[in-house]
């Protein structure tokens, strides 16, 4: 047995040493707080003391939670806003940066600017532009074209959007650094082959670079999707969750439940359901965008 | 193989949940140290405060803690002090978290609502004990009501406040009113505002993002109403609520507030820029428009009221988290924080009523200190119900509906009692 050990250590001894770190490090993050949470779902438990086992009594409140059932009705309305526009924002941010132009460079840095910059302030911003006055700069400017004055924050109809609105603003300068990215990865020979054929650019780019692009759809497409299921900064920040709930998301409601009514079981409840939600969705992008690509 | 792989996991989680409460329970703390307040404190105390000041005035806070700070440790040499300015925003999160890692402050400020609820929860000790043989009499009785729960005192008062009505002196002359004869009551104060929205001006500000507290339990109490009794029933659904809905409805649909009411949660700042005739606040404003006085003359009106002349008003207290390691030490701390001369640096300072009557000869020859002074006779705590924190949601939603015309008043209150009924079965009340 000890013979055993030692000439597995000999053999991957170094391997043991580089992976033991991490598996702490994700026992005690991840997999201990997922189990725990799991359990806390069965339990109330309002942070301090022992957490009591109730059965399925917090899944029961959920079934019939309509405020939750409207958080995930609005998330999904979020992501439907967010993620697609986010993609293409971001392509078309990564196509012109990669195309050479002049100030290339600064473009780069403009355009990831709201990437690094806090959300805080970027809600400052929002708030400023969408105030829903006719003195608010936004409602001034359609006003000018002649457009009446829009409530924004406080139309439950168009709240929602210019939450999606700040995030796709936050978020594209990210997601054109991947597209860049996946561009850079595109080997030149296949463009040359095309020209030579005398396809447009437009059709260069319908069949070669966007299907050659399918792995970074892929993975811009979970990472945005997660982001949009994980949406709490603005709608914390700019609405609290109204008006009339209309951008309470699960997140947001998660919060509130966890800290403000200190129900940690049920908010474990909130957050498994999130959990087998964004796993479905990822899953379902997995069987259409994660295919293999062939560069030939 | 897979049985004993569930009792490993069992054993994790359970050893996991008991490292998070920290093996504690919420017992009353005993009395075995000195805690007169002075001399015997020892070790280290930290107290989690927030910013009472407003932007740019951080210096002048962080001297007004070393001198209160300075003035403890000098009758308490052996105790090491640290005073910590946390952000208001996510307290709660950030203060529960810590507590239950066992890192939490050994005493921390907090409000009414709150009080209630992290007593209900276990969350704070008692500290009925401590206070054997100490005077509470120069506490004004309204503050010590917000600080005991179930006949157990949890903490002591630091300070009051009183949500009243600014005037922009300017606007009402131009209405053709007078500055020395303001409204008494919400119909006088309708009429003025319909002048105001005819000279192109907001009548008040209404924040309908957040703070029912400030916003919208004052407007049913002044109509006669509260959401729940002293008994814990939940008495909201009534003609008060009708009438207070009703009432904010006809003041968003007359463009007596503005459009974005319905979720804005700054106004106060529009107000300033001569926006608005009136504004509901509290002495943080009054702070702002001497350290920026505004372009207009101003003044603070009379509470506003149908049939009660009542207002919010919140205290401030100190209060021990149940797993404090300095218990002794914090409760000495908080009576000399509490105490009159401590009282009297902080209040005059910040501009928060003092929770001592002594301390208000602070305010001496200060008319609209004076003014509050006597306003928070009127002031109602909030909701002093393990569910308090809870409602604000619920009424911020109903109350936005009603705006948006989803909902008659009638229904907003009937739903509104529903849903706090509910609240109250999931908080096994």
């Amino acid at each position: 047995m000890l013979h055993k050990v030692r000439r597995q250590w000999n053999r991957n001894g170094i391997v043991y040493v580089f992976l033991v770190p991490v598996m702490v490090h994700y026992l005690i993050f991840q997999l201990i707080p997922f189990a725990f949470s799991a359990y806390l779902t069965f339990s109330n438990w309002s942070m301090v003391g022992t957490p009591k086992f109730i059965g399925l009594r917090n899944w029961e409140v959920f079934m019939t939670d309509s405020i939750a059932w409207k958080a995930i009705r609005n998330t999904l309305l979020f992501s439907a806003y967010y993620i697609v526009p986010t993609m293409v924002l971001g392509l078309i941010l990564g196509l012109l940066i990669n195309n050479k132009l002049k100030f290339s460079n600064f473009y780069k840095a403009a355009f990831f600017l709201p990437v690094i910059t806090s959300f805080v302030v970027l809600s400052g911003i929002w708030r400023w532009l969408f105030k829903g006055t006719d003195y608010g700069l936004v409602n001034y400017l359609l006003g000018k074209m002649g457009i009446g004055m829009q409530l924004f924050f406080s139309n439950p109809n168009q709240a929602l959007a210019v939450l999606a609105a700040l995030s796709i603003f936050k978020v594209s300068g990210i997601t054109m650094v991947y597209y860049y990215a996946g561009l850079r990865s595109i080997p030149a020979h296949l463009y040359e082959a095309a020209r030579i054929d005398g396809s447009s650019s437009w059709n260069t780019f319908w069949r070669v670079t966007f299907p050659l692009l399918l792995p970074t759809h892929f993975y811009v497409a979970v990472v945005t999707t997660i982001g949009s299921f994980q949406i709490f900064d603005s709608a914390y920040l700019l609405t609290a969750g109204g008006p009339d709930r209309a951008t309470t998301t699960i997140v947001y409601y998660m919060y509130d439940i966890g800290f403000r009514t200190m129900r940690l079981g049920y908010a474990s409840v909130i957050a498994y359901v999130l959990f087998v939600i964004v796993l479905l969705i990822s899953l379902v992008q997995k069987r259409f965008l994660g295919k293999e690509v062939s560069y030939y | 193989m897979f049985r004993k792989g569930m009792q490993v996991v069992v054993a994790i989680i359970l050893v996991f949940s008991m490292v998070l409460s920290g093996c504690s329970s919420s017992k009353e703390v005993s009395n075995t140290g000195n805690s007169s307040g002075s001399g015997g404190a020892k070790g280290k105390i930290t107290l989690w405060v927030y910013p009472y000041l407003g932007d740019g005035e951080a210096d002048k806070e962080k001297k007004m803690w070393d001198d209160i700070k300075a003035g403890f440790v000098k009758d308490n040499p052996d105790a090491q002090l640290d005073i910590v300015t946390n952000p208001w925003d996510q307290r709660e999160p950030k203060l529960l978290s810590a507590i239950s890692a066992g890192t939490g402050p050994d005493l921390f400020y907090t409000n009414p609502d709150y009080v209630v609820k992290f007593a209900e929860k276990g969350i704070i000790a008692p500290i009925t004990s401590y206070l054997k043989g100490f005077d509470m009499s120069d506490f004004t009785e309204a503050s010590l009501k917000t600080t005991r729960y179930k006949g157990q005192d949890y903490g002591l008062p630091l300070l009051q406040s009183v949500v009243t009505v600014f005037y922009n002196f300017d606007i009402v002359k131009e209405i053709g009113e007078d500055p020395n004869n303001l409204p008494k009551t919400w119909d006088e104060f309708d009429k003025w505002a319909a002048k105001a929205k005819e000279k192109g001006k907001y009548a008040i500000n209404f924040h309908g993002g957040g703070a029912p507290n400030i916003y919208i339990y004052p407007l049913i109490w002044q109509e006669g109403g509260d959401i729940i009794d002293s008994n814990g029933k939940v008495i909201v659904n009534s003609p008060a609520t009708v009438t207070a809905f009703t009432h904010l409805s006809k003041m968003y649909t007359s463009g007596w507030i503005p459009s974005d009411s319905i979720t804005s949660n700054d106004q106060v700042t529009d107000f300033r820029a001569g926006k608005f005739l009136a504004s509901i606040s509290d002495s943080t404003l009054y702070t702002k428009m001497l350290s920026q006085p505004p372009t207009f003359k101003w003044g603070v009106g009379e509470l506003l009221g149908n049939k009660k002349q009542v207002t919010y008003g919140t205290t401030g207290s100190l209060v021990i988290p149940h797993n404090s390691k300095n218990k002794d030490g914090a409760v000495a701390f908080m009576k000399y924080l509490t105490g009159s001369e401590a009282s009297k640096t902080f209040n005059s300072i910040t501009k928060y009523l003092p929770a001592r009557k002594t301390a208000y000869s602070i305010f001496n020859g200060d008319k609209t200190m004076l003014k509050f002074a006597e306003q928070s006779q009127h002031t109602l705590p909030g909701i002093l119900h393990p569910i308090g924190p809870n409602v604000n949601s619920f009424a911020t939603a109903e109350a936005q509906a009603v705006l948006l015309q989803k909902k008659t008043p009638q229904q907003a209150a009937a739903d509104f009692a529903k849903e706090l009924e509910s609240e109250m079965k999931k908080e096994g009340q």
